[in-house]
């Protein structure tokens, strides 16, 4: 199989907190080409046709959410890079940060170009540390060459670029949660509408990309949008980096096109299972992703609708035997327990309800009227709360129990007439 | 605009939310996050969920804006379970703590709990291993960074009961503007809290107090040391009661809003063991007479080019007073030097009713209804003491005082009614306005005229000032008289609610107007909004109580304060006359800046 790469291609060829090594390999050739020949709108049209969606989780065409931004009227609006990458086994945006910091300004210059931005943010979780530098480094980098700053590359466009350091709350990763973040305010989620495109960071049109996504944009103007949209599916066109970890011989951050089925990721990328393990199941796209049991390995994760497996952020967790199911359900409402804001009643009472439920079940101290709770609390989260963080932490839970995976947690079977 | 609700048209206007309709049109959704008082809910408590076309699965009622042609269902199976379950959350840290909870039998949760017949131990499963004295523990293990704040002498907090709705929050910042809440910590431990945990330090205007719907922010309970007080009987008890509470008791025991119910209080008053009843109303009229011979001294030295500060503000709101002592010192010489009624009568009794009658101070224990919680904390301020003895020994707020007539099983309904007592217990209809906004200045008003003009005022309702309007501004002509060479024009304005208070008071710092004479009440509509007042509260019921307390004082053949003749008496006998010497010493007082700088 050829090897197709988009975001990784030329790691291994640059110094990433070299803007020269990057130029080099064509870096900031494609923000030349959309300054020097685009118009903001023809630059949005070319991302629309490759078909790029968004690659923080939810899948939304970037395109155009750059277009609801640039047709608003509004003096002041903002671009945002979203790197506060907290799913837990995603290591995606941080890496890229790492190992080509400029990949992601560019895309960063492009998109405020194409929606009229003055001013970008890199909202960058507090903890990535090397990633910090790295993109300090290469912000100065690009202003002492006349990429950021007053008339980028001597054309009538200013933009300033500035990081903000989130502290590390997984909430912040939902854009209204990150914009009251940025704002100095609690770190929760907002009602939409208003979405942040049209009422966002202090109340103007605001974009937030996720940085993988960004990272893509320099190829769809270097290559051209036809090549991009000739990647991958349909729907979903382009690469995707996939994190695996877990029980495989290679885990590790790799690129592929999407389209790639759950077996070819175990045993084209990551070398297969670890040997004298036997292969439990497989968790994609993170702690809130789904699950994929033997019988699903031929299936395609993607960010189409219908998607039996949503790529979500692109972590492939690979669960042995081994492991027992219940830590892992209890670890991930241990997580989602703690990472609620606190906001709504369902997410706030139910989380913390259910991980002593599932800590019981570990303990063995799991009985009848846990088994019924558990159903109102999965049914609660799933259906009531304020955000998606609520349904996030029962996703995984719920395909426990579908694929009966948890013996305590098989559907209570009805009784016959008890009288 | 119209709007489908349960296979049924509704009209509808922009703007609004599917909740809003609903309400209008008697259609039950459940909300605890949600009051029509405060201008934007969270949508934190997922009881309003309801389904429509424009969204997938289930949305909160509160936060939908309706759209033309809009499908809404608010009842079916999966919205039942919303309810049910989002409920039994809430519950399960919750039960068990009803008997001794202060807002036993007036808690929405409790109410919508029974609606929904919960269960007391839904999601917590491990209860019946448990003996009854340690379900609590259990029940609340979720806690950890329980806060009780009884630091203040005002209001009262235990975060064990929050559940996290916000109304506090959004009352105190929309109402007020003092911003005294948010929310802490994050997960299973958020709960509303002041910055950093401080022991709360605000104005005390209790508007938290009328929203919360639990008992996580209450008044500050004082009924034990007045029970205690009644008990000893070295001591001699006199109460006084302000004017709004005789408008809004009632509702505590099933009268309307607005219903006069003055001579029950003083029947069940005696019942409880006092020993003297007076009327706040009486000294609201003293008051009068004060704050009007001040206005005319402020206005004729301001004509004659004296240094004076000018508006003069009204001082009876302790909440007002505080909020200008903390945030805008630069205007506490605006303020009026004239006590508020509470204390005015306080120091009436502890001196003039105690010389007259030869009783020594120290046996007198004043105990006063108020529709406030900052009257708890304006009693006990320095300067509203002589040699360590407090001029009110302590305040009752008209919901404490509600508990305690319950507590003591007394049939308030069924009470006769009876007069206060007489020496300090005559008032006018002009004393009586000082429960709604905009009283206190058309008292004023009234006395100011015939003293400035020597004649009798006609037309005695100022309708200018009156009514539900933030800031209401009128200029008043006085026409010359045989006292009067001139006419004299008096630019007056009236606001309520602190946020309205902002805008005057910024207005004045950057020199945008001139009025003469600015009355502030800090809550709502006044004393009857008050933060000690029955709960619920809304506009409606606000409005009934204004309506009772302009009836009353239409019905009331005397009008005036200054035609009030024990107020006459009192100065005949003891003060001498308005500003007096006494009078100053007794009635008046200071203010300090008391910002956090």
């Amino acid at each position: 199989m050829k090897e197709i790469k988009i975001i990784t291609k030329d790691w291994d060829k640059i110094v990433p907190n070299n803007i020269e090594s990057y130029r080099r390999v064509g870096g900031y050739s494609a923000l030349h080409k959309v300054i020097r020949n685009f118009s903001p709108i023809e630059a949005i049209e070319d991302v629309k046709k490759s078909g790029l969606v968004g690659r923080g989780g939810a899948g939304f065409p970037t395109g155009k959410k750059w277009e609801i931004v640039a047709k608003n009227l509004s003096k002041e609006k903002y671009f945002i890079c979203n790197l506060d990458e907290s799913e837990p086994g995603t290591f995606k945006d941080r890496v890229i940060a790492e190992k080509n910091p400029h990949q992601i300004i560019e895309g960063i210059i492009i998109g405020s170009y194409a929606i009229g931005a003055k001013k970008a943010f890199i909202y960058l979780n507090g903890g990535f540390n090397i990633a910090r530098v790295m993109l300090e480094q290469a912000i100065q980098q690009a202003y002492d060459n006349n990429l950021l700053g007053k008339s980028v590359m001597g054309a009538a466009f200013d933009l300033d670029l500035e990081i903000f350091f989130g502290a590390g709350a997984y909430i912040c990763g939902e854009e209204t949660a990150l914009i009251n973040s940025m704002e100095g305010k609690r770190g929760e989620p907002r009602n939409r509408p208003p979405f942040p495109c049209d009422c966002g960071l202090f109340g103007n049109p605001t974009v937030v990309n996720n940085g993988e996504t960004l990272a893509n944009i320099p190829f769809i103007f270097k290559k051209g949008a036809d090549k991009f949209f000739a990647i991958g599916t349909r729907d979903c066109p382009g690469t995707k980096l996939f994190c695996v970890d877990g029980a495989v011989k290679r885990p590790g951050l790799y690129e592929a096109p999407i389209g790639i089925t759950v077996e070819e990721i175990l045993n084209n990328l990551a070398g297969g299972i670890k040997d004298g393990f036997e292969l439990s199941f497989i968790q994609i796209g993170g702690a809130s992703g789904r699950l994929a049991v033997s019988s699903m390995f031929g299936e395609i994760p993607s960010y189409s609708k219908n998607a039996k497996i949503p790529l979500g952020s692109g972590a492939v967790l690979v669960i042995d035997k081994f492991q027992d199911p219940k830590n892992i359900a209890l670890s991930w409402l241990r997580f989602f327990q703690r990472e609620s804001c606190g906001k709504c009643v369902p997410c706030r009472e139910g989380t913390f309800r259910l991980k002593a439920i599932l800590e019981r079940l570990v303990n063995g101290e799991f009985d009848k009227n846990d088994r019924e709770d558990l159903d109102k609390l999965i049914w609660v989260l799933d259906n009531t709360t304020f955000c998606a963080l609520g349904k996030f932490s029962v996703v995984g839970l719920k395909d426990l129990i579908k694929y009966k995976i948890i013996e305590e947690l098989n559907p209570v079977k009805k009784k016959k007439n008890a009288n | 605009m119209q709007i489908k609700i349960n296979n049924k048209i509704y009209d509808f206007e922009k703007g609004e939310t599917v909740l809003e309709i609903c309400r209008r049109n008697d259609i039950y959704i459940p909300t605890l996050c949600y009051h029509e008082d405060l201008l934007s809910s969270e949508g934190v408590c997922r009881l309003c969920l309801v389904k429509t076309n424009k969204h997938r699965g289930l949305t909160a009622s509160c936060q939908t804006k309706a759209e033309e042609y809009m499908e809404v269902i608010t009842e079916d199976d999966d919205i039942e379970k919303a309810r049910r379950y989002n409920l039994e959350l809430l519950w399960a840290d919750h039960a068990g703590k009803c008997k001794d909870c202060l807002r036993n039998e007036n808690c929405e949760l409790q109410d919508l709990a029974r609606k929904f017949k919960i269960d007391v131990d839904d999601f917590v499963p491990s209860l019946n291993k448990f003996e009854k004295e340690e379900q609590l523990k259990v029940l609340k293990e979720n806690l950890k960074n329980r806060v009780v704040d009884d630091a203040n002498p005002s209001i009262y907090r235990d975060n064990q009961y929050c559940i996290g709705c916000r109304r506090c929050i959004n009352a105190c910042k929309q109402i007020q503007t003092i911003e005294s809440f948010g929310m802490n910590y994050r997960s299973i431990e958020t709960t509303v809290g002041t910055p950093g945990e401080v022991p709360l330090d605000c104005i005390f205007c209790g508007q938290c107090t009328l929203y919360c719907p639990t008992a996580a922010i209450t008044e500050k309970d004082n009924l034990k040391e007045v029970e205690e007080a009644l008990m000893d009987n070295s001591k001699m008890t006199i109460f006084q009661v302000a004017p709004s509470v005789k408008f809004t008791l009632g509702e505590e025991f099933g009268f309307d809003p607005g219903t006069l119910v003055e001579g029950k209080i003083v029947s069940a008053l005696r019942e409880l063991g006092a020993d003297l009843v007076f009327d706040t109303t009486f000294s609201a009229d003293l008051t009068i007479m004060e704050e009007a011979h001040e206005l005319i001294q402020r206005i004729t030295l301001k004509s004659q080019n004296h240094e004076i500060k000018m508006p003069m503000f009204t001082s009876c709101c302790p909440s007002w007073v505080l909020y200008v002592e903390k945030y805008w010192p630069q205007f506490l010489g605006n303020l009026s030097s004239c006590k508020s009624p509470q204390q005015m009568l306080g120091a009436l009794i502890k001196t003039y009713y105690a010389e007259k009658n030869k009783i020594n101070r120290d046996k007198i224990e004043v105990i006063s209804v108020m529709p406030c919680t900052a009257k708890k904390y304006e009693a006990g301020r320095e300067e509203m003491s002589q040699n360590g003895d407090q001029e009110v020994d302590w305040v009752m707020t008209t919901r404490e005082f509600a508990r305690l007539i319950k507590s003591k099983k007394i049939n308030f309904e069924k009470l006769p009614d009876s007069d206060f007592d007489q020496a300090l217990g005559i008032h006018t209809g002009a004393g009586i306005l000082f429960g709604s906004t905009g009283g206190v200045m058309e008292a004023a008003l009234r006395t100011a005229y015939e003293t400035i003009t020597c004649e009798e005022l006609e037309k005695l309702d100022f309708k200018s000032i009156r009514g539900d309007g933030g800031i209401r501004e009128a200029e008043i002509t006085i026409p010359k008289s045989k006292c009067l060479l001139k006419p004299l024009t008096i630019k007056v304005a009236v606001a309520h609610e602190i946020r309205n208070a902002k805008k005057i008071l910024e207005k004045l710092d950057r020199g945008e107007c001139d009025y003469d004479f600015v009355e502030i009440m800090a809550c709502p509509s006044g004393c009857l909004g008050g933060g000690g007042q029955p709960i619920p509260t809304n506009s409606k019921i606000r409005a009934m109580r204004r309506k009772g307390i302009y009836d009353r004082d239409k019905n009331l053949s005397i009008r005036k304060s200054h035609e009030n003749e024990a107020v006459q008496e009192v100065y005949k006998n003891y003060l001498g006359e308005p500003g007096s010497e006494l009078a100053e010493k007794l009635l008046h007082t200071k203010y300090f800046d008391r910002g956090n700088k």
